[in-house]
């Protein structure tokens, strides 16, 4: 005990922490010690997974845009089907020019739609490995 | 201690029983009489560990880890007496000396005397005052570490501790007169 306090104060001993309660100390260390290793592991790999599942939707936004892109380089603009140009002459003729190109716009938007909507993706791919095949066989090796 | 600190950073558990070692015998009793309670004092000895463990990284940059584990611990006393007071449980601010010294389970009446003399004036005292000599008795800290755990300045802390030191003695001298 402190000796500051009156003389048979500071004879006294405090008593001290249960020998017991050291191991139940300790193995709640050692679970705590354990846990956290193995959650940051756990985390580790759900932040790879999520980076991955990212970085896999980007990819594939971008190699859309990018087929796109050198479909439209490649063939030109997609071409107006010819249901579509009589539709919006028939608007044109009963309201003006505005709306008949407005109409045309909107229902060439909506084809399109369906088209990227439907499942023709393997078609697609298809199309652009046999393209790339053909150009191969154009090159003279 | 740097060394004993970048051991616990990196999680060694050899380290965290080294630090138990050097102040378990000092907090315990601290805690005691804090809290009233061995059963309680128990508890928050051992959250304090697991929250070092926990936190374990942060603990290389500390300078004075003895004085680092009485400020959690001491926060996490706090913390269990909120708790214990927000759910009405009815808390004494007396002191079972039959918990804090060894010599009242001894055979010596006078020793007993005395212990029980000390508790009950430790019990009188102010809680601000009383916490200061509980970490200067009990954990035998310098002014400045007490002053680090309590946040409070270090001229502070000494007025506090000389003033209680005086209502200590004040109050043994009397009794001993009855």
């Amino acid at each position: 005990m402190n000796k500051d306090l009156p003389e048979p104060f500071w004879q006294l001993t405090p008593r001290p922490a249960p020998d017991e309660l050291r191991m139940r100390v300790l193995d709640a260390v050692a679970h705590e010690l354990a846990r956290r290793t193995r959650s940051r592991w756990e985390l580790v790999l759900e932040c790879t997974v999520a980076a991955s599942f990212v970085l896999g939707v980007g990819l594939n936004v971008w190699q859309q845009q990018a087929d796109e892109a050198w479909q439209v380089r490649v063939y030109g603009p997609r071409p107006v089907s010819q249901s579509i140009v009589e539709a919006s002459q028939a608007v044109t003729s009963v309201t003006d020019v505005e709306t008949g190109h407005w109409i045309q716009q909107r229902l060439s938007n909506s084809r399109a739609g369906r088209y990227h909507a439907g499942p023709p993706w393997s078609e697609r791919y298809e199309r652009l490995l046999n393209g790339l095949t053909d150009l191969r066989s154009d090159v003279p090796l | 201690m740097g060394d004993l600190g970048d051991r616990l950073a990196r999680g060694d558990q050899a380290a965290f029983a080294e630090l138990y070692d050097a102040c378990a015998d000092q907090l315990h009793p601290f805690l005691v009489s804090r809290l009233g309670s061995r059963a309680d004092a128990d508890d928050v000895v051992q959250e304090t560990f697991v929250r070092l463990a926990h936190a374990r990284r942060t603990l290389a940059d500390v300078d004075n880890l003895v004085a680092y584990v009485f400020t959690v611990a001491r926060n996490e006393a706090a913390r269990l007496l909120t708790v214990k007071r927000r759910e009405s449980v009815s808390l004494t601010n007396q002191i079972n000396a039959a918990d804090l010294y060894r010599e009242v389970s001894g055979d010596e009446l006078e020793a007993r005397d005395t212990a029980q003399a000390l508790a009950q004036a430790l019990a009188r005292l102010v809680p601000e005052q009383r916490e200061i000599v509980e970490l200067k008795s009990y954990a035998e800290l310098s002014l400045r570490e007490i002053a680090e755990i309590t946040g409070l300045p270090q001229g502070t802390v000494a007025t506090r501790y000389r003033t209680a030191l005086g209502h200590l003695r004040d109050w043994l001298t009397r009794k001993c007169h009855e």
